[in-house]
């Protein structure tokens, strides 16, 4: 409390000058943000919570406080799944795509924004298009094509794809439209840089708030993706996380408790990586980089 | 010009990702199934093969991580040169099934034996390029299947009759209650006193009353109405389909009445299955009674009655033969290895010194009449969880399950039927409503279903 | 010169090459593949799929169900999109502008229900709001607020209400954190001159945030319309897969995906998937005639 009110004390010289109300719509603003906070962290909470409880308390009632059980819900998940040979899986396979899906995807909205080629409208409405089918769908077709390149139980048939990502496209080449000034190529080009150059140098860095939020959302749902993996690996020592926690709970069997855990551990990754990379998007890098 | 140029680079890259990426693929091992390493060629019945005689190396399907890996490690122990690698997908969403038709379709990655659900049996044995014709030579099915429950085959046979999956267990079904509140508040814990009782749907809700009111209405007879829907469905006298036609069975209708009535009175407990709170209610000392077949005292109750698991807390009675689950395994048509293939699924559902085993490790009911009538006479082979030698609960009900009336379409059928009918017992449509809807909803599933 | 920029602009197609491979694999085959079959009548066997002319197309267009499903997915998805879009906006102006203690807890914390899977969080709200031992009817009948247990997934109003709050809490911290990134994107200068102008708050932000965010908005509501009327999880989960009660939440993708993988109908399948697809662009073509006509006038 006492931090937020010294903030209010800073707002309140601040506006104090412009004839505000300014104490009552911060309370009333922190109060509004707390309350989020509480609604958006509580779920999450109690599925922590939740890996603590035996199934049986995590059936029967919503549990706020942790329980006794979480190292044997842990050894009957570990009984039942070889989870941490599922993590490496996830963090070989989220890594890669990630990586390839914002090079190629930046490389891709750079071409689109400011290369004015024949049908580059057209091309861009293409890849628009290609997100708008239903991905359910389409998983008849790609595991055909997976099969035909011989990618069926390999993790390359889930990384490759990554490298056309219609998501990064569009978000970075609406970021570039707004962020690169069109002088600032040209002026490199008069310095002699090649045009891969300028992307990988100049272009690059500039954008780096737009890559890292593409980044993250691409991680996060390259490490939940739960239907192409389980359809295209056989091999158990291959599977994800996602699969090896719909796994632990057994078909007729239903252990809560081992889901819970394996839940639970399945978010640390992606929160870790989620807290670094949220720096970048608001090093107001940005900010900077367009001013030169 | 210079488009030319552009098209000609822009090919020649495309080539070279191309050969690049079937490289990388081929580039790492592709774990084929091992080269049938048998003589194919040498006549079945000529030589005795002898279980070390067999060699190499089989992919087993399995959508189960408690049943599967166990299977094949019993194979194992007694063919000590053959290895079987097992392959768990869970079916939630379908994506066990998703993955099984989209292996048949591409024409490769089938392994060389797969599993099946009662669930999708019916459709997966008919599904053209999945399981090998095991009646047909060299595997002759038929004669080996005589000491077979009759039922579990009928389920394995397609539509022209042709045997293509086995089966190692039979499921016939009954109803477990908790002994202690049954004696409590019915007066009895004794399953044929008990099975009287609910014996008609009369005398079901004759004894939900009875039981509400003893326990001043904090007890329920049924943990919810979809447990009652599995007996009544499998006490049916015509399939769901018949001659392409849609067919509600009068039983049917007397379900949705006898569940409204019992929702209506508060009698039952109005908790879906395999819900969490499904599970939960095992344990406690409101929900007196659950459908269980052979499998689920293990499945349903042990696992979930905690440190009671074994402390006899239920019991079985058997009012209504009616039967529920099961898993059937056959021979891939894409296998390589298909005679080992066959060895496995003949050893699975017809070798009767492992069907003992099975039963005696796992308490399953085995599919197999001359184990039945052993382990029904051996006063050693109690269940610990309901007290009662299962096989003398359930054998004299296997004759009586007719396997006719499983249909491919009977899963789509209990989806529709047990969904619109929550609608109904909350009271939000009618029951012609709920027909109507119902008939809609199928006839939108199965679009060549004539539905009158 | 003008040679010279022709020659560079040529280059686009160097950067580009490589992604259009991949997509004409993986994304645009499938895609093709799946409006081929959407003209047969096919089970998904190995048994070739059957040409059936239009006919698909021609039950389509006189689907009931998939009429329901189009208007479900609607009144789904504006529920959810509305306060998100307002919420994701609000926020990110407010963490982003405002000297507010402990900004980046909150932009954590909101972005926390996004990272836990669809499926994992539609097994919490049904848990929650299940009948008749939910969570929220055992609260509600503790306080003495109702004395039966209410069956919200049977009630229609309720059970879209769920769907549409539980899609909007997963997803408001994502459109925060777009617009957040959108926001660090406006120059500096633009706020610093238009405050030695004296403008207010809320002039700042109609005249300066808010048009230069339009990429950023542009580029919410399409990937939003996209996402929202392919929903599938969430109801998937919340209504035992057939859209409960009535297939009053059946959404499109959902009946697709039943009538592809729960009933083998491959062909009808594709031929929903088609429909969507044709729907979704355009909408996706009107956000874009609509927002970008609206940045014409700035």
């Amino acid at each position: 409390m006492d931090s937020s009110l010294a903030t209010d004390k800073k707002l309140l010289k601040i506006k104090k000058t412009k004839k505000d109300k300014p104490i009552l719509s911060n309370i009333v603003l922190y109060i509004f943000l707390i309350v989020l906070a509480i609604l958006s962290f509580l779920p999450f909470y109690i599925m922590m919570i939740n890996a603590t409880r035996t199934s049986n308390e995590i059936a029967t009632q919503l549990n706020f406080l942790p329980g006794k059980a979480l190292m044997s819900n842990y050894r009957r998940m570990m009984s039942a799944v070889n989870m941490w040979q599922g993590f490496k899986n996830s963090l070989i396979i989220s890594t890669s795509s990630t990586i390839l899906a914002a090079y190629f995807g930046t490389l891709t909205a750079y071409g689109f924004s400011k290369y004015k080629f024949k049908g580059n409208k057209i091309l861009f409405w293409v890849v628009l298009g290609s997100m708008m089918f239903p991905a359910q769908l389409g998983l008849i077709g790609f595991f055909k094509v997976a099969s035909v390149f011989n990618l069926i139980d390999s993790r390359w048939a889930l990384i490759i794809p990554a490298i056309a990502n219609a998501n990064i496209v569009f978000f970075v080449k609406l970021y570039i439209d707004a962020a690169v000034p069109n002088e600032v190529i040209e002026s490199a080009r008069i310095d002699g840089c090649s045009e891969f150059m300028i992307f990988n140098k100049i272009v690059i860095p500039m954008i780096i708030p737009s890559i890292a939020t593409m980044s993250i959302f691409t991680f996060i749902t390259s490490w939940n993706n739960y239907l192409i993996p389980l359809v295209v690996l056989y091999d158990d020592s291959k599977y994800t996380v996602p699969i090896l926690t719909a796994m632990a709970k057994g078909v007729y069997r239903t252990d809560f408790g081992a889901v819970y855990v394996a839940i639970a551990l399945s978010m640390v990754p992606i929160m870790i990586v989620f807290a670094f990379c949220s720096k970048y998007i608001i090093g107001g890098l940005t900010a900077g980089a367009v001013k030169q | 010009m210079k488009r030319m140029h552009l098209m000609r680079t822009i090919t020649l890259l495309l080539c070279a990702i191309l050969i690049m990426l079937s490289f990388t693929a081929c580039s790492k091992p592709v774990e084929s199934p091992a080269p049938a390493e048998t003589p194919q060629e040498e006549p079945q019945e000529a030589t005795e093969k002898t279980p070390e005689d067999f060699t190499g190396t089989l992919t087993f399907w399995h959508f189960n991580n408690d049943e599967g890996p166990k299977l094949a490690e019993a194979f194992m122990a007694k063919y000590p040169n053959v290895v079987v690698e097992t392959q768990i997908t869970a079916d939630t969403d379908l994506a066990y099934q998703n993955k099984i038709t989209s292996a048949i379709r591409a024409g490769s990655g089938m392994p060389d034996v797969f599993a099946a659900e009662n669930a999708f049996v019916k459709r997966f044995v008919n599904l053209p390029g999945g399981y090998a014709n095991i009646s047909a030579a060299p595997y002759h099915a038929e004669t080996l299947v005589g000491r077979n429950i009759p039922y579990t085959v009928d389920i394995g046979k397609d539509n022209s009759g042709n045997i293509k999956a086995l089966s190692w267990q039979a499921c016939p079904g009954g109803v477990g209650y908790k002994r202690d509140l049954a004696l409590e508040y019915l007066g009895t814990d004794n399953p044929d006193e008990i099975a009287a009782m609910l014996s008609t749907p009369e005398k079901i809700l004759e004894t939900a009353r009875n039981l509400k009111q003893a326990s001043n209405g904090k007890v329920k007879l049924f943990v919810g109405t979809e447990d009652l829907y599995k007996i009544y469905v499998g006490s049916r006298t015509q399939p769901w389909v018949k001659d392409n036609k849609l067919m509600i069975d009068p039983k049917m209708m007397e379900f949705v009445d006898i569940a409204k009535t019992l929702r209506e009175e508060g009698l039952e407990g109005g908790i879906r299955q395999w819900t969490p709170a499904w599970s939960a209610a095992v344990a406690d000392d409101e929900h007196v009674a659950y459908a269980i077949p052979t499998w689920a005292i293990q499945w349903v109750v042990a696992v979930n009655a905690g440190d009671e698991a074994e402390a006899g807390r239920w019991g079985i009675a058997t009012p209504i033969p009616y039967y529920e689950g099961g898993t059937w395994a056959g021979v891939s048509e894409q296998s390589q290895n298909k005679e080992l293939a066959w060895e496995f699924v003949k050893f699975l559902a017809t070798d009767a010194d492992h069907l003992r085993d099975w039963a005696k490790a796992t308490g399953d009911f085995v599919n197999h009449l001359d184990i039945v009538d052993e382990l029904m006479n051996d006063s050693d082979f109690v269940n610990k969880t309901v007290d009662q030698n299962t096989y003398q609960v359930y054998g004299p009900m296997v004759d009586k399950i007719d396997g006719g009336l499983i249909t491919q379409y009977d899963d789509q059928m209990r989806v529709a039927f047990l969904n619109i009918m929550q609608t109904y017992l909350a009271g939000n449509i009618n029951k012609e409503e709920f027909l109507q809807e119902f008939k809609d909803q199928i006839q939108a599933d199965i679009t060549d279903l004539i539905i009158e | 010169m003008i040679s010279k920029k022709i020659r560079k602009d040529h280059n686009g197609y160097i950067f580009i090459t490589p992604f259009f491979i991949i997509l004409s694999i993986f994304v645009i085959y499938p895609i093709l593949y799946s409006i081929a079959i959407s003209f047969t009548k096919w089970d998904g066997s190995i048994i070739p799929p059957e040409f059936n002319g239009i006919n698909n197309y021609k039950k389509l267009v006189n689907d009931a169900f998939f009429r329901r499903s189009i208007r479900n997915t609607w009144i789904m998805w504006l529920g959810c999109i509305i306060p998100q879009m307002i919420f994701g906006l609000g926020l990110a102006v407010f963490l982003s502008e405002r000297k507010l203690k402990g900004k980046s807890f909150f932009r954590w914390v909101y972005y926390l229900p996004n990272l836990v899977t669809m499926a994992s969080v539609g097994a919490l709200v049904f848990f929650l709001m299940n009948w008749p031992a939910g969570s929220v009817n055992r609260m509600l009948m503790t306080f003495g607020i109702i004395d039966e247990p209410y069956n919200f997934l049977e009630n229609v109003f309720a059970a879209r209400a769920t769907i549409s709050i539980t899609l909007w809490w997963m997803w408001f911290g994502y459109s925060m954190i777009i617009f957040m990134a959108g926001i660090k994107a406006i120059p500096e200068e633009y706020f610093e001159a238009a405050r030695v102008d004296g403008a207010s708050k809320w002039q700042v932000f109609w005249n300066i945030t808010l048009p230069c965010l339009k990429p950023i908005i542009l580029y919410q509501v399409v990937t939003s319309v996209i996402g929202g009327l392919t929903m599938f999880d969430v109801p998937y989960v919340l209504t035992q897969a057939r859209g409960n009660p009535q297939a009053t939440t059946l959404t499109m993708v959902m009946y697709l995906y039943n009538t592809t993988f729960a009933n083998y109908n491959f062909g009808y399948g594709a031929t929903i998937g088609v429909g969507l697809f044709v729907i979704v662009m355009i909408f996706v073509a009107i956000a874009f005639r609509l927002i970008n006509k609206n940045s014409a006038h700035d």
